[in-house]
């Protein structure tokens, strides 16, 4: 059964075909949510209201221009946008400006987990590269499909992801040569 | 170099798949599952509307309520005092004769009328009498002449009628004020 026929089931009150929905698409929301924010709490608020919000107008949905995973993550996408807008200026959204080295978590978290090292690279990336690197590299989304969730055009998408991946790429640099667990950076030459 | 290149890919993005999101908490499941019973299957406004319940803090229940009881002690003091009130003796009964009689009264209506009424009037025969009677003129005849150095004027004096009084008024007057 189609995304769409489940949809219109479950708005006319159909408990069985909005949990087969639900729990379809759920995850992907949820991670996404929370690797924008880096909350669980956030990321939960997020999809409870996203996929409140589908059940409340399911009209929104066009089935025609993108599946119910890109609806969902578009929906949660514009909810951590305005959360990280109410958090931060609007130049600290741009995502042509260089990191700063004060913002920089990584000299804090030497000797931890790789996982905790990524994690923190990733925060240190403005939201529009942040959410580009995101889909494309956790959600396994096609540029096409991530130029419809952050409604941009795929050439936008695609500078995005290439400047967001290349900050990671040195901010991970140490650890990456490395190749190990632990996230101790290599003392070079 | 290439493939240099293609491993440090790889390794960027083992790295990156080191970090997983954590495990979705019970509660979302719970808190998405009631929030959309409560959207589906909500009752209908007249039903929601005759079974809602509004929260009151108790101390104010309390309060309505003592309010409530002495409001309705009053009331009851006031309808039992009013009540031996109403209780009163049956009063005499009167003889009450009634007589119907027919009077006619007369309506007079009264309409004024107003009219012009334009009367030729004659005026009365004495004051005719002192009015001065206009007669036909007499038909003086008049000639005159001149003989030799003195002129002469021929007067028809028939049907002159002199008058009763004469009044004769002289002026007096100077050579030098004739002509």
């Amino acid at each position: 059964m189609t995304d769409g026929n489940l949809l219109q089931t479950a708005v006319h009150g159909d408990d069985a075909a909005f949990r087969v929905l639900y729990e379809r698409h759920r995850d992907a929301v949820f991670r996404f949510a929370y690797r924008m924010l880096q909350s669980v709490e956030l990321a939960e608020e997020i999809t409870h209201d996203c996929f409140l919000s589908l059940i409340k107008k399911p009209a929104r949905f066009d089935a025609s221009r993108a599946s119910l995973k890109t609806y969902l993550c578009a929906a949660a996408r514009n909810q951590a946008i305005k959360h990280l807008q109410r958090e931060m200026s609007h130049e600290e959204l741009n995502p042509d400006l260089p990191i700063s080295d004060h913002w920089n978590p990584l000299k804090q978290v030497i000797g931890a987990e790789l996982s905790t090292v990524v994690r923190n690279a990733i925060a240190v990336l403005p939201p529009l590269q942040r959410e580009a690197v995101i889909l494309f590299e956790y959600e396994d989304l096609s540029l096409a499909e991530i130029a419809l969730i952050v409604n941009a055009d795929v050439g936008t998408v695609k500078a995005r992801l290439h400047r967001g991946r290349e900050k990671l790429r040195q901010l991970l640099a140490p650890y990456v040569k490395q190749g190990a667990q632990t996230a101790s950076p290599s003392t070079g030459p | 170099m290439q493939n240099a290149n293609h491993q440090n890919e790889s390794k960027f993005i083992e790295a990156l798949k080191e970090w997983d999101a954590p495990e979705i908490p019970a509660s979302l499941d719970q808190r998405v599952f009631a929030s959309y019973s409560a959207h589906v299957h909500r009752a209908p406004f007249w039903k929601r509307f005759f079974t809602a319940s509004i929260p009151v803090p108790a101390p104010l229940v309390a309060a309505a309520a003592l309010l409530l009881l002495v409001a309705g002690g009053v009331a009851w003091a006031a309808l039992k005092s009013s009540s031996v009130q109403v209780v009163a003796q049956p009063a005499p009964p009167i003889n009450t004769i009634t007589k119907t009689e027919i009077v006619e009264v007369p309506v007079v209506q009264e309409r004024i009328v107003t009219r012009i009424i334009y009367v030729e009037k004659k005026a009365p025969q004495s004051l005719m009498a002192q009015l001065p009677s206009v007669s036909q003129p007499s038909e003086i005849k008049l000639a005159s002449h001149v003989a030799g150095d003195n002129a002469y004027t021929n007067v028809d004096l028939s049907g002159y009628q002199p008058v009763e009084e004469m009044k004769v008024r002289i002026i007096k007057g100077s050579a030098a004020n004739e002509q």
